[in-house]
């Protein structure tokens, strides 16, 4: 498991690169809304969430999650840790 | 007074009309190519793109004609009556009007997501197609549709708050006898067609060569696409970075795409169509 600076930096980049953002990763705040920020809508945020599955080898089908676990780079690497165990 | 290179066809096919835009090439060729839609909403996002692509291929000295499956855009009759198979059967009804009305000689097709899917497939049950470019194909069927479900599920919790109904939304997709599909109603027979497909199982025996470019954010190709490509013939796969256009809303360039097919069809063209170039 990487640690949790490195977790978070991981996000930000599949982020940046999944949803082609013209921003570089760091300019993403650990706790910015990234719904407002970025204007995340259902298709992005399904992008985010097959990222996610792809960069860090954890199935999200059939788990609960809300808006709110996706909300801030901060509430994903949450996610993601318990996800681990 | 130059001449519209562009004109307005109806196609026939089976008791269904076809409405389809042809680009004539640039120059005097007789090679041409068909583009072959995604599904649904797919279809809607990736339009100004597929346009914006057939023009630059015609400027390449290449035929382009972009059609409506039945039940689908200006063409005759309502989506929810036809299937995945009397859409390939639209994809051969525009290939054999392109060679007897139209007299191309050389003849390609191109397909995008699961146009892509059912461009080959159609390819592989006739001789009527010399070339095939595959745009990011839905490889298997199941999995496509079990995306879309997971697509519909975290639309329906952005949009329906606390009354989001996750088991409701599954329920849905799995029984309903026709499904709302972001507005498109699928039916039954179509949802368990597109879950039949699975072009790894298949091993697409196309003879002719083909390109297929996998979509994405990623420099390399994905796994999956480099398997399908290995599995056919004469394949080539490619990895084109470049936003996911058909789930994307807003504009986006088609000169990645279809730069990376010009080029291909350019070295088909220089090697005289020979697969064993590739």
């Amino acid at each position: 498991m990487p640690q949790p600076d490195e977790l978070k930096q991981q996000i930000k980049q599949m982020i940046v690169e999944r949803l082609f953002l013209d921003v570089e990763p760091d300019q993403i705040g650990d706790d910015e809304n990234l719904m407002e920020a970025y204007n995340i809508d259902s298709v992005l945020l399904f992008e985010i969430v097959v990222g996610l599955e792809e960069v860090f080898e954890v199935s999200l089908e059939g788990v609960d999650f809300s808006v709110e676990t996706f909300a801030t780079v901060n509430n994903i690497a949450d996610f993601i840790v318990a996800l681990r165990g | 007074m130059s001449h519209p290179r562009e004109s307005i066809l109806q196609i026939p096919s089976d008791d269904a009309l076809l409405h389809a835009v042809y680009r004539r090439a640039a120059y005097q060729s007789a090679s041409g190519i068909i583009f072959c839609d995604p599904f649904a909403e797919e279809k809607k996002c990736a339009h100004r793109v597929l346009v914006e692509a057939a023009r630059a291929l015609a400027d390449a000295d290449l035929n382009c004609l972009r059609f409506d499956y039945r039940g689908c855009g200006d063409s005759s009759g309502e989506f929810h009556d036809f299937t995945p198979d009397e859409w390939r059967e639209d994809i051969l009804a525009t290939a054999r009007y392109m060679r007897d009305e139209l007299g191309i000689t050389i003849l390609g097709v191109l397909g995008l997501r699961l146009g892509a899917t059912m461009a080959i497939l159609a390819a592989q049950s006739t001789e009527l197609f010399d070339f095939a470019v595959l745009w990011e194909p839905v490889i298997n069927g199941e999995q496509y549709m079990k995306m879309n479900l997971r697509r519909s599920l975290i639309k329906a919790m952005m949009t329906e708050g606390d009354g989001f109904d996750g088991n409701g939304v599954r329920s849905r997709h799995a029984d309903a006898r026709m499904l709302d599909f972001d507005g498109y109603r699928v039916s039954q027979e179509t949802r368990e067609q597109i879950g039949r497909m699975d072009l790894l199982q298949a091993s697409p025996h196309f003879a002719g060569p083909v390109l297929l470019l996998n979509i994405s954010s990623r420099e390399q190709v994905a796994s999956q696409f480099s398997e399908l490509a290995q599995a056919m013939t004469h394949a080539r796969a490619e990895a084109v970075v470049q936003e996911p256009f058909w789930n994307r809303s807003g504009i986006v360039s088609s000169q990645p795409v279809a730069t990376a097919t010009a080029l291909w069809l350019a070295e088909l063209q220089a090697n005289a169509l020979q697969p064993s170039e590739l």
